[in-house]
């Protein structure tokens, strides 16, 4: 299947599996299934691998691959829900965000409740959360590796951060003082 | 001139990010010491890219497991400088094999034999080698095959990602080797000394930490001038004492032990023989206290 492929390249792909493995992690939830869907994205990497421009990134062309292969299984119905995902509307999910304990202190948030709260959002969120808050792109460069508007980009973040913000009890309502007065300095 | 800008949660996250203008940093900046309430939201902006980066952290620090390099190309055959390898393959155990157990508490672990692999965190409560069934040795060694396994497969990630950027990704480096040691230690709950490789010409690069079967396991990285790659691993096993052994992974070697509750591993793409002399020279340093 590989046979043609830059060897360097092959290099670079093999390099990238552990951040292609927690992308995927933060998109599918199960750790089987997102193996599943790495293994998937690297096989159609590998089969379209002409389609790749050298120098650029070839991170951001995977995530891409990773991501769309990930909406394709889901369109198709191929995946299950499965242990470590939950429905939005799942009351143990709701329970688990609004317990008093979590409002208390930072520390008391254990990271699979974090896992979960990811569960719960729309796909296209997780894309950005994972790509901005954890693989530290720049909006610029989570809107190129997605093929989305800078706009969106944001707009996909914030929805994603507040909803997660409830697990450090901050409200999902927007800042309070919405118009603020600026001077620019030495005025 | 005085300018007015509508201050929103997408402003607000922004800041955090990095991704405005240090103007525009800067009215934000004064506008959270005068109004707790944005301060609270820039807070929450902020910690929950701390929680994510935390909450799949680990994934990183997983074996990366071997069907997904068969599916770039299969093993070592995907990195182009281990095709190129002019490492000599392993030609059965090396000479001096016999100096690892010269000691009195691997005579009883020799016996284990075939058996014996490294890592067993999901076999619990094993029996004496005597009193066990077949179908348990068979289940140990299959488990402790995939950690040697996984073991050679973190080493190839590893290398090719050295190759490329000439770094290695390390929680705390060498120049840091004191603290490395206290955090590891703690977290292993022992005295841990990163073994001194420099009369084998390699130079110690840091270290990490892996979760193996749930629990921490310690990683060092040390490196020749010309860039070749060993790595030593030491986790936790709930597995009897082993003498050492040297396994092989396509064209990286494995030199495994146990003892006292540890398991050890020297991991790397050179002679075995050298690999095997790497883990007779430390293997009494490394015993817990």
């Amino acid at each position: 299947m590989s046979g043609g492929v830059d060897p360097a390249i092959q290099a670079e792909l093999v390099a990238l599996l552990p951040r292609l493995r927690r992308f995927a992690r933060g998109l599918a939830g199960v750790p089987d299934q997102a193996d599943d869907l790495v293994q998937a994205a690297c096989e159609k990497a590998l089969s379209r691998i002409h389609q790749w421009t050298p120098g650029t990134r070839l991170d951001s062309w995977m995530f891409r691959i990773v991501q769309t292969t990930w909406l394709d299984q889901k369109r198709a119905q191929k995946v299950r829900t499965g242990e470590g995902r939950v429905d939005a509307d799942s009351p143990l999910v709701e329970a688990e965000l609004s317990v008093d304990g979590a409002r208390e202190m930072e520390s008391h948030i254990t990271y699979d409740a974090v896992r979960r709260a990811m569960a719960t959002l729309p796909d296209e969120q997780r894309a950005v959360m994972m790509l901005v808050c954890v693989e530290g792109q720049s909006y610029k460069e989570a809107a190129d590796t997605l093929a989305i508007p800078i706009g969106t980009v944001m707009s996909r973040l914030s929805r994603a951060r507040t909803a997660l913000g409830r697990l450090v009890g901050e409200p999902a309502t927007e800042a309070a003082g919405n118009v603020v007065r600026f001077k620019p300095e030495g005025s | 001139m005085e300018r007015t800008t509508r201050i929103d949660d997408v402003m607000l996250m922004a800041y955090v990010d990095g991704e405005v203008d240090s103007q525009t940093a800067r009215e934000i900046e004064a506008t959270i010491a005068a109004d707790p309430a944005i301060g609270r939201r820039v807070a929450m902006f902020r910690q929950t890219a701390t929680m994510m980066r935390g909450a799949f952290g680990e994934v990183l620090h997983e074996p990366v497991p071997e069907r997904l390099l068969r599916a770039l190309g299969g093993g070592a055959a995907v990195a182009p400088a281990a095709a190129a390898a002019s490492v000599v393959p392993m030609r059965g155990h090396p000479e001096q094999r016999g100096y690892l157990w010269r000691n009195a508490g691997w005579a009883a672990a020799a016996a284990i034999g075939a058996v014996a692999l490294l890592n067993a965190a999901s076999q619990q409560g094993v029996a004496p080698f005597a009193q066990r069934a077949p179908v348990q040795e068979v289940a140990a060694t299959t488990d402790a095959e995939r950690w040697i396994d996984n073991l050679a497969a973190w080493y190839r990630v590893h290398r090719a990602s050295f190759e490329k950027d000439q770094r290695l990704l390390v929680d705390i480096g060498a120049e840091n080797i004191d603290e490395l040691e206290r955090w590891v230690g703690a977290k292993l709950q022992r005295e841990i000394a990163v073994p001194d490789l420099s009369s084998f010409g390699y130079r110690q690069q840091g270290g990490r930490l892996l979760l193996i079967g749930r629990r921490p396991a310690a990683q060092f990285f040390y490196a020749t001038e010309t860039g070749e790659l060993v790595q030593l691993v030491i986790g936790f096993t709930d597995q009897p004492d082993r003498e050492g052994r040297l396994d092989q992974r396509d064209d990286v070697n494995v030199v495994s032990w146990r003892e006292r509750g540890y398991a050890y591993a020297f991991i790397g793409r050179i002679d075995g023989k050298r690999l095997w002399a790497m883990a007779d020279a430390t293997w009494a340093k490394l015993k817990p206290a």
